[in-house]
């Protein structure tokens, strides 16, 4: 049969290289159905839906994502699967994505941009945060300080770098519920208070 | 004195064939079963430390495990079978003689979606012919010198007898 054996090493390299570039559309579409399959199966495995996990979105430019994950992961209850911790920038090519947060950090400035979306605060965590300083609207407290620009101190600065960019004012920063959560209970009467243990443990830290 | 017949295809080459690819056919399905395992044994490594390097490391076994695939089916078993495909139409076909002095082309042609060939012209006096050899086959009609007696069917070389090397 057909001697594919070429004598020389370098004749057979040559062959194998006219032999890729004759059906080189098909290598090439191959690596592109695999990226776009490895990556949906990997988000099957590692993500879940908004029901089952807790999602913290925040507004810097420098998140250790996976130390804070970790920290929070600690307190979260047992129905919950996973927490996931973004910055802003995640949801740059779907911006929908941010609407399934559950916890945002912002910077003060950028607050009003979003404050429809934020649940005001209940009495309990008034009473529980009101020492920490709050983020109040016409009367109403939307927001939790979690950073405080003049002292330079606020929660988890292992993980997240408040600092400004060089040309930008140093900011306080704030944490807020979302009003379409699946876990802030009380708030907007959703099921479970997950996003609450969350939020209890990213002050603590 | 007889003269020598160079037969280009076999019965039993054929056979060979189709043994090597039933062979390549079991190694890469027992290399896309290894890979399958690789990823799989990954994913079970999987924590929020090492997300990105098992996305990464599964990412590449499946495509360059995919390229491997593509690359034994397209050009080994591909070949292959166009090969068999072409040497049974050969060995079943009507003979036709053609004689003169043989001049093998040098450039190879690929048929899309066949074999590749070479040109062979027979030279008779003023009686010019030219036939097509299986560039695989060629190597076997390299040291044929003189006048030859050229068996082919459907314009296709598939013997070789050389009726007088000193002419």
């Amino acid at each position: 049969m057909p001697s594919t054996a070429m004598r020389l090493p370098a004749r057979c390299a040559m062959k194998m290289i006219k032999n890729i570039f004759s059906k080189l559309y098909l290598y090439v579409l191959w690596a592109m159905f695999s990226v776009i399959f490895v990556g949906w199966i990997f988000t099957m495995i590692t993500d879940t839906i908004p029901k089952h996990k807790v999602t913290v979105y925040v507004d810097v430019l420098s998140l250790e994502e996976i130390g804070l994950r970790e920290e929070l992961e600690k307190s979260k209850p047992d129905d919950i699967k996973m927490v996931k911790a973004y910055p802003f920038t995640y949801a740059t090519f779907s911006a929908a994505s941010i609407l399934y947060g559950d916890l945002y950090i912002i910077k003060e400035s950028d607050v009003e941009e979003y404050l429809s979306s934020f649940s005001p605060l209940s009495e309990d965590l008034l009473s529980a945060y009101t020492d920490r300083g709050l983020y109040v609207s016409e009367g109403v407290a939307y927001g939790i300080k979690v950073y405080d620009a003049g002292t330079e101190t606020g929660c988890a600065t292992a993980y997240i770098n408040y600092a400004p960019l060089p040309e930008e004012e140093a900011e306080d920063y704030y944490l807020f519920f979302n009003r379409e959560s699946f876990h802030t209970g009380e708030l907007n009467g959703s099921e479970d208070d997950a996003a609450l243990i969350v939020a209890d443990a990213f002050l603590s830290l | 004195m007889e003269n020598k017949v160079i037969e280009l295809y076999d019965r039993q080459e054929i056979e060979k064939g189709q043994l090597s690819n039933q062979r390549w056919t079991v190694a890469i399905c027992i290399f896309a079963a290894l890979c399958l395992a690789a990823c799989i044994t990954l994913c079970c490594l999987l924590n929020l430390r090492n997300e990105q390097t098992i996305l990464t490391a599964v990412m590449a076994i499946v495509v360059v495990g995919g390229w491997v695939i593509i690359y034994v089916l397209t050009s080994v078993i591909g070949e292959n079978k166009r090969q068999i495909v072409h040497a049974r139409n050969m060995l079943g076909g009507e003979r036709s003689e053609h004689v003169g002095r043989m001049c093998i082309g040098k450039d190879k042609i690929k048929i899309s979606g066949s074999i590749t060939i070479v040109k062979v012209t027979l030279t008779d006096g003023e009686k010019t012919e030219t036939l097509n050899v299986n560039a695989s086959r060629a190597d076997k009609l390299k040291d044929v010198n003189g006048r030859v007696k050229l068996y082919a069917v459907h314009g296709y070389a598939v013997a070789c007898e050389v009726c007088d090397e000193n002419d």
